[in-house]
């Protein structure tokens, strides 16, 4: 018998508190002199005797239960002899079930292996099963049933994921923790160096966790593989659209290698290139990229097979789509905003919009993005559609002019324009930009802003927008709000020619580019991500269900998960559809991890100096290999809750005496 | 020490009750006193025939020679009892739940009284006793006795416990004229003992008056919590919880008041309640109204 945590039992002094109450309490009970005692009888005295008691049995009970509390936290336990099948502990399987293992069988014999080691235990030793990639999966809790065991293995299959020995260290060192007994860890893995964490110390386990390492070798090291892809997300002009690709080879020697790509299965274009040793070659496809309108779902493929097969293809979608037409609408008779706009917009290179002017009864949802110039007091039913359209995932460039600032309102958002801010044009005294988010997508590189000149800015209050810019009066000059799934870009200077020398300057075709470009999420997708990587589906609570579709075409969220879920882990390499309120449609394209397609295994030094350290930490373990400690503060804690419960309903019945006896007199 | 005694408040009371008491005739008071003297008057009462075998000392000359007839002249005689004031001074007299202690109560009332019968030209006394006789004074009216029934009456101090028989015995020696007896005290003590005790005084042709001086809380415990109650006489320990104090011993005490209220006037003897926290002028009130009551 011994304590894990002694120094606790210091606490005990903490007994002195309740003695301390209950003298001072008996303290309390001054005698009180009366003139005659002739009518009084002794047997008046049991309620006094009880509530003496009562105060001795809560004394009891209180020094009990702090004195529990204090012994639980010390952690007393007994050492006890183990069983037989106790003697070896509980055994982990853990399985590398990541893309590399895929190949040359690996996987097979993983599973083998692992079945093997579960027909060794002895009946009654308990076992789990984990497999592990990127994350780790618990396949089985502790169990003594070699079955479940065994199908569990038999349950796992290869991923697309990479592996991570650091995350799976990470796993085994809180099952380490929770775990009351020796655990010796069997490990199934391929052990690529590009699997191990940065610091080796990452891959320490805990006191009295064992590891042995079983290492499944491929024959076959070298492999090419296609690294990355250059091509266009969105595709305006199909003639001229070219795909670049890199191959890259990993323990590979100097070999030709035949790449093809592929649009929606059909194969366009072939490509020879001849790879250096362990080197990296690029390829190029020019001659255009016929594809039809829509997301077109496209790879660029090794033919040759190669130590891994898994990586060979790289996927990537292309949308083939007609410039977007954004919308603009103008509450003044003035033309000036328009021709600004429209000619930023033709300097673009290339077109990716086209700005038209709004016709009446035009409706908004029909655009993906629209520019709203100071159209005054809107009508409440048009202040209305703007709402339902930036709530519903629109996206509106709000130019904040003199006839909206006598409505004092934003249409559409909760913004209250203040007043108006003026600089003398004559002389030198004119706004500059003085602070702005370079981080912004809208202001990304935008340093010319410092030489427009502001002479007229309204002020906004932001309220719960963000300031992107702001002069140096700290007026704010561009913000951005939100609402519901929509946004909106604000600048609180008209584009009329006289309230600022914006259009003017270099920085506005920067400005409009890029804005709308971020407002019409033109340049925000995600073209390529690799597996696991997690996707954002809504910004909002309120946002409309996205529907989810998996590389194999079948549904990835729950009904509720559509509807509430906030982001999704891309789990399986290939396209992945969503589908959002609108007829919108994105696909995106999810590729292997690269750091997969190196096979070069972790040395056998490294491998042997975890197991080494492994072992070394189970002989500082807490327990000895014949011998088991049986932890008593559970019981403890359990008596602890007793002698409280007990507590209570003492002091209960002692207060309801007391309230009788006042009553009564 | 007199002005401590003859509180404003107090003296007010009394002062009413002199005029009502002089208002009734100072005869109703001679005969209320029943003195066994006729009085050497000085107020002249009513004229009554003259019947062979009066005083002719009495008759009025000068309207036998105005009219021819023989009248006796009358006058109303002055008291000339004597009032002796037992005065209890035993450890129990010193409790107090409120401001004032019953032997201060007592104390109070004995001198009223004794101021009252002052007043009135009647011989004043004072015997303060506990287990025996520890103070007394002679009644007398002469000059200064008033003042040393106040010096005695001060000087009362709870100091033993409470014994009737002894000094009963001592004092029924001293009271052979016949006068006016008050017994203040707590009447600790089985009410038959008090009765059989203080009876031989009202057999010597004494009027004997009980004035029971008890405190509110000894009438109605008022108990929050229990208690360990300390006998203030015996020194006796008891535990005592709020509802024994609210139920059985209301019902003792008020069973011993009314035992011992039946019992002192079974033999001719008055009683009369006087609590601490009742105005002092109510018991003298109450006193004269028993005097009256007798009439």
């Amino acid at each position: 018998m011994g304590l894990g945590a002694p120094f606790w039992l210091a606490g005990l002094g903490l007994l002195a508190l309740p003695l301390w109450l209950h003298l001072l309490k008996r303290h309390r009970s001054t005698p009180q002199f009366f003139s005659s005692l002739m009518f009084f009888e002794r047997s008046t005295s049991a309620s006094v005797r009880q509530r003496r008691l009562d105060y001795i049995l809560l004394l009891l009970l209180r020094l009990a239960l702090l004195a529990l509390i204090v012994l639980a936290f010390a952690r007393p336990f007994v050492n006890r002899a183990l069983l037989p099948a106790e003697r070896t502990g509980l055994t982990l399987l853990a399985i590398d079930s990541s893309a590399s293992m895929s190949a040359q069988n690996k996987l097979e014999r993983a599973r083998e292996e692992a079945a093997k080691i579960v027909d060794s235990l002895p009946p009654g030793a308990r076992g789990r099963v984990l497999s592990f990639g990127s994350t780790t999966t618990i396949l089985t809790g502790a169990t003594d049933a070699h079955d479940e065991l065994q199908a569990a293995i038999r349950s796992i299959r290869p991923t697309a994921s990479r592996s991570s020995l650091g995350g799976l260290a990470a796993s085994l060192r809180n099952l380490g923790r929770i775990a009351d007994e020796p655990v010796t860890v069997h490990l199934f893995s391929d052990l690529q160096r590009s699997s191990m964490p940065p610091a080796f110390d990452e891959l320490r386990l805990v006191a009295g966790m064992a590891l042995r390492v079983h290492r499944i070798e491929g024959k076959e090291k070298a492999n090419w593989t296609i690294e990355s892809v250059n091509a266009p997300r969105r595709l305006l002009d199909p003639a001229t659209a070219r795909v670049e690709a890199v191959v890259a080879g990993f323990n590979t020697p100097a070999a030709s290698r035949t790449i093809v790509l592929r649009v929606n299965g059909n194969q366009v274009a072939t490509r020879t290139v001849q790879v250096p040793a362990s080197g990296k070659a690029r390829v190029t496809f020019d001659g255009g990229l016929s594809v039809p309108y829509g997301f077109a779902q496209c790879e660029v493929a090794l033919i040759e097979p190669d130590a891994l097969d898994a990586d060979n293809p790289f996927h990537f979608a292309v949308n083939r789509a007609d410039p977007d037409k954004i919308l603009f609408s103008s509450g003044t008779s003035s033309n000036d905003a328009y021709l600004y706009l429209q000619t930023a917009i033709g300097a673009t290179a290339p077109t990716l919009f086209t700005l038209q002017p709004m016709a009446a009864g035009q409706p908004w949802t029909a655009a993906p993005a629209v520019i709203v110039s100071d159209p005054g007091a809107m009508a409440q039913a048009e202040v209305e559609a703007l709402k339902t359209y930036i709530r519903s995932g629109g996206a509106a460039l709000i130019i904040v002019g003199p006839a909206m600032a006598s409505t004092g309102r934003i249409p559409g958002l909760d913004l209250a324009v203040q007043g108006t801010s003026y600089a003398e044009r004559g002389s030198d005294r004119f706004l500059q930009v003085s602070e702005a988010d370079q981080a912004h997508p809208v202001m990304d590189g935008a340093g010319r802003w410092e030489s427009v000149r502001f002479y007229q800015v309204f002020r906004i209050n932001p309220g719960q927008a963000k300031v992107i810019a702001r002069l140096n009066d700290a007026t704010p000059l561009l913000l951005e709000a939100h609402l519901g799934e929509g946004k909106a870009l604000i600048l609180a200077s008209p584009l009329d020619g006289r309230a600022n020398d914006l259009p003017l300057q270099p920085a506005f075709l920067q400005f409009v580019e890029k804005s709308l470009r971020w407002l019409s999420a033109a340049g925000e997708r995600v073209g390529l991500v690799t597996v696991d990587d997690s996707y954002e589906l809504r910004q909002s609570d309120t946002a409309a269900a996205v529907e989810v579709l998996n590389p194999a075409g079948q549904r990835a969220l729950t009904v509720s998960e559509a509807a509430g879920a906030k982001a999704i882990a891309l789990d399986q390499k290939g396209f992945w559809t969503f589908r959002r309120t609108g007829a919108r449609t994105e696909v995106l394209a999810a590729n292997i991890d690269r750091r997969e397609s190196d096979l070069e295994e972790m040395p056998a030094e490294s491998a042997e100096l975890w197991q080494g350290d492994a072992a070394a930490n189970q002989t500082t373990g807490p327990a000895a290999p014949d011998r088991a400690q049986r932890q008593l503060w559970p019981w403890l804690l359990g008596l602890a809750v007793a002698a409280l419960l007990a507590e209570v309903w003492v002091a209960s019945k002692h207060l309801n005496r007391e309230q009788q006896a006042k009553e009564g007199a | 020490m007199v002005q401590r005694f003859l509180d404003p408040e107090i003296l007010a009371g009394i002062a009413n009750l002199e005029l009502t008491a002089r208002t009734v005739v100072d005869g109703f008071i001679a005969g209320l006193h029943r003195s066994p003297d006729f009085g050497f008057s000085q107020e002249f009462a009513e004229y009554r025939q003259y019947v062979p075998g009066d005083d002719l000392r009495y008759v009025d000359w000068n309207v036998y020679a105005r009219s021819g007839r023989l009248y006796l002249k009358r006058y109303h005689g002055e008291t000339n009892t004597r009032l002796t004031i037992l005065l209890d001074r035993s450890n129990s007299m010193g409790f107090a739940s409120t401001g004032i202690r019953k032997i201060d109560y007592a104390r109070y009332l004995a001198a009223s009284l004794a101021y009252l019968a002052h007043h009135q030209r009647d011989a004043v006394g004072l015997i303060a006793f506990d287990d025996h006789v520890r103070d007394f004074i002679a009644p007398s009216s002469r000059q200064g006795q008033w003042l040393k029934v106040l010096h005695a009456i001060d000087r009362a101090e709870p100091g033993n416990r409470t014994d009737f028989a002894q000094p009963f015995l001592q004092f029924q020696e001293s009271l052979h004229t016949r006068g006016i007896v008050l017994v203040v005290s707590d009447f600790y003590a089985d009410p038959e003992t008090v009765a059989r005790t203080i009876a031989p005084l009202r057999f010597h042709g004494n009027d004997v008056i009980l004035f029971h001086i008890l405190d509110p809380m000894e009438i109605n415990p008022d108990l929050r919590e229990p208690k360990i109650m300390i006998d203030l006489e015996t020194g006796q320990e008891l535990e005592v919880s709020p509802a024994y104090a609210a139920g059985p011993y209301r019902t003792r005490i008020d069973a011993h008041l009314a035992r011992l209220k039946q019992s002192v006037e079974g033999v001719g003897l008055t009683y009369v309640l006087a609590e601490t926290n009742k105005p002092l002028d109510r018991a003298l009130r109450e006193y004269l109204g028993i005097r009256q009551g007798r009439l």
